[in-house]
């Protein structure tokens, strides 16, 4: 199983996410079940970049994301989840966000 | 009182006043004084106020009113550096600025020392003190041209010159958005960044800087988002999107370090924002 299957059987059939499929063959869409953001109801499409752990990412790498998702929507998202999966089947997820943000209120 | 004393390559202040202007503009320092009797008391210190090399540049590069003083070693480098010429330049200055400041009305063509003529004041020295030290040349240190030649000395002393001016603009980045930034090693950073001054806010970001475009480990990024969401902060990774190449520029810097370290505030630093997704 490829990255993209791993993270998308995770968030389908684990966290329960909906109209998950792979955009462009490197990046997964869907919506979360709920809400990703503190104290908002609606449901916002998120864009999940799978990676493995023993990967390493430089500053160019994450904005290329960014920039290829742009390219392929024509709308830059202001952030991302990248999904980091595991050997032992353990999938974790982490926003980056372009830019300096405030954390957010838990 | 606009003067930063250095000791061994570091802004060491003790003038209250000082560190209180310093506040004002966003620079924090680190308190380090102890008690002489007790040196193991280390929860309540106070002067000196130690300044990261970071925070040293910042207010040299952009408070020009604040000058650097230096200590003993870094003062007999200087004197080393400089030629007959920088020296009788350094004196005339020092004595035509002298006259105008007792009343004389000198017009400012006359303050630019000419290396055809022959010197205006000859010094006759009648003390047996007239080996060049920091207290006699207290009056010199405020000249720009021996302000360009300590902060020259100053990047020098850098263990790694690239690294520092990467930080140096980091910080920069961070104090032109309004953060006021103290050193992070106790959250696994290089930089802690409070939205305000650190007594009245929580700090915000945790920062790792990225040198020469290299490539980050997922497992440290997943260590450090994981940790700063824990402490309710975000891990923020930041690097150059130039990479400064130092070998190509000594002579550059040494001109001018202040206008060079200027330019390079020019290029953007890029910055992304970690935070644990809040599941899985």
């Amino acid at each position: 199983m490829s990255l993209l299957d791993v993270v998308q059987t995770n968030l389908e059939h684990f966290h329960f996410w909906t109209h998950v499929n792979i955009l462009d063959d490197f990046v997964i869409q869907g919506y979360p079940k709920e809400s990703l953001t503190k104290n908002t109801a609606q449901d916002t499409l998120e864009f999940v970049y799978p990676a493995h752990i023993s990967q390493n990412l430089s500053l160019s790498d994450i904005e290329g994301i960014f920039n290829r998702i742009d390219r392929l929507l024509g709308v830059r998202p202001k952030r991302i989840v990248i999904g980091v999966v595991t050997d032992d089947g353990s999938v974790v997820y982490y926003f980056a966000h372009e830019g300096l943000i405030k954390p957010s209120k838990v | 009182m606009n003067k930063l004393p250095i000791s061994r390559n570091e802004g060491l202040i003790f003038d209250i006043q000082t560190i209180k202007n310093l506040r004002l503009l966003g620079i924090v320092g680190y308190l380090s004084g102890t008690l002489p009797l007790s040196t193991q008391q280390n929860n309540f210190l106070g002067v000196p106020l130690r300044l990261l090399f970071e925070e040293l540049l910042y207010v040299v590069v952009h408070h020009s009113e604040y000058y650097i003083v230096p200590d003993d070693v870094m003062f007999q480098g200087l004197y080393a550096s400089l030629t007959n010429n920088d020296l009788q330049q350094i004196q005339f200055q020092a004595k035509m600025s002298q006259l105008r400041t007792n009343g004389k009305k000198i017009p400012d063509s006359a303050m630019i020392y000419n290396t055809e003529k022959e010197p205006v004041f000859h010094e006759i020295k009648n003390t047996s003190s007239h080996l060049p030290n920091v207290n006699t040349w207290n009056d010199h240190f405020n000249q720009p041209e021996v302000q360009t030649k300590l902060l020259f000395q100053l990047l020098q002393s850098r263990p790694n010159l690239s690294h520092s001016l990467a930080d140096y603009l980091i910080f920069s980045h961070l104090r032109k958005n309004g953060y006021f930034i103290t050193a992070g090693l106790r959250f696994g950073g290089k930089f802690v960044a409070y939205p305000g001054d650190p007594l009245r806010y929580h700090s915000h970001l945790i920062v790792k800087p990225v040198y020469n475009g290299e490539k980050i480990e997922l497992k440290k990024l997943v260590n450090g988002g994981r940790l700063a969401t824990a402490v309710k902060k975000v891990y923020v990774i930041a690097g150059l999107t130039n990479k400064i190449d130092v070998d190509g520029v000594e002579p550059q810097l040494e001109l001018d370090p202040k206008e060079f370290i200027t330019s390079l505030e020019a290029s953007p630093v890029k910055t992304f924002s970690f935070e644990w997704a809040g599941f899985g």
